[in-house]
């Protein structure tokens, strides 16, 4: 089971609004590289993992992403905090406005909802480590790639800290994967 | 208004132990201490690769609740990247130490807090009051 712990991993103050970061940051939520895609395809893949430090590693990195999810989602609700509807439609957030009004909804940057078709468990653990192992470098360079779109330190230091969180992640996912390979499995 | 600068300086000076598990990788992963590694979001420093050579985000908090939670994010997130690393090194008995080092140091400055600043999580001593703690604001995403 799970439990709330009621702070999140790393802080989040962000003190200017801007509906334009919100609308590209959101991808990191619920878009193909996002950490909820990556919190379910873990979640998923642990199952079927073949000995008892795969079963650990799967469990514990996507209980990461979880609170990963919370990260971004506190970043996306801080940034729009109280936009009206002018704002969102100038920045041509006006039809998640009619979709979902000012809640939060798991989209990629371009407004395509979340779906389980970005991840994949196929039940061979090389297979699934080696997916892992680029979904972290996707998500790598997608945190690089929003860096470069922003130049709000409130906003930089989270994006920085889950970005080197990806860099730890592969070097796990490829410690497990290459001593399976090892092993032949 | 904390001094990070000794804890756990020597953690990792001679002696560190090498993982003799069955895994391939055989890289050096020197633990740096638990301010810088959570400031960085990575508590090994020869796995540490900055984008664009930036220096990690100093946490400047502005009243005594935002500091201590910070030192709880701290811990909390020495555990996390040590729990990690143990899973696939599940014989280094050094870490294995640090990590049950950081646990103890967690559990008081969580105690700490949650007397002052009311629950964290469910399981804590600070919801024996009245009326309701838990539902008490800000809510984390709300910003401190």
């Amino acid at each position: 089971m799970w439990k709330y712990e009621k702070k999140l991993q790393y802080p989040v103050n962000i003190k200017n609004k801007d509906l334009k970061m919100a609308k590209y940051l959101v991808t990191q939520y619920g878009g193909s590289n996002g950490e909820l895609a990556a919190a379910l395809r873990y979640l998923n893949q642990r199952y079927t993992m073949p000995d008892e430090k795969g079963k650990a590693l799967l469990t514990d990195i996507g209980t990461e992403e979880l609170s990963h999810v919370e990260i971004i989602s506190a970043m996306v609700y801080q940034l729009m905090k109280d936009a009206t509807p002018e704002e969102l439609r100038a920045v041509d957030m006006g039809g998640h406005f009619a979709e979902h009004g000012n809640a939060l909804y798991p989209t990629d940057a371009n407004g395509v909802p979340f779906t389980v078709k970005y991840f994949a468990t196929t039940g061979d653990p090389i297979a699934d480590l080696q997916e892992d192992m680029a979904a972290e470098e996707k998500a790598r360079a997608v945190y690089e790639n929003l860096i470069n779109l922003t130049n709000d330190p409130d906003v930089i230091a989270p994006l920085s800290f889950l970005r080197q969180r990806e860099i730890i992640h592969f070097q796990r996912f490829k410690e497990l994967h290459d001593e399976y390979k090892a092993r032949g499995l | 208004m904390y001094d990070y600068s000794n804890r756990y300086d020597n953690i990792n000076s001679p002696g560190e132990r090498k993982d003799n598990s069955a895994n391939m990788n055989d890289q050096k992963q020197s633990l740096i201490n638990s301010y810088e590694g959570f400031i960085r979001g990575n508590m090994f420093e020869e796995l540490y690769k900055p984008y664009l050579q930036a220096e990690p985000f100093n946490l400047r908090p502005q009243t005594e609740k935002e500091a201590l939670l910070n030192r709880i994010r701290e811990y909390s997130f020495a555990l996390v990247d040590l729990n990690l690393y143990l899973d696939t090194h599940p014989n280094d008995a050094e870490k294995i130490k640090i990590y049950n080092q950081y646990l103890n140091e967690l559990k008081q400055i969580t105690n700490n807090y949650e007397a002052m600043f009311g629950p964290l999580t469910l399981s804590s001593e600070a919801l024996n009051s009245y009326p309701w703690a838990w539902i008490s604001g800000p809510w984390p995403w709300e910003g401190v």
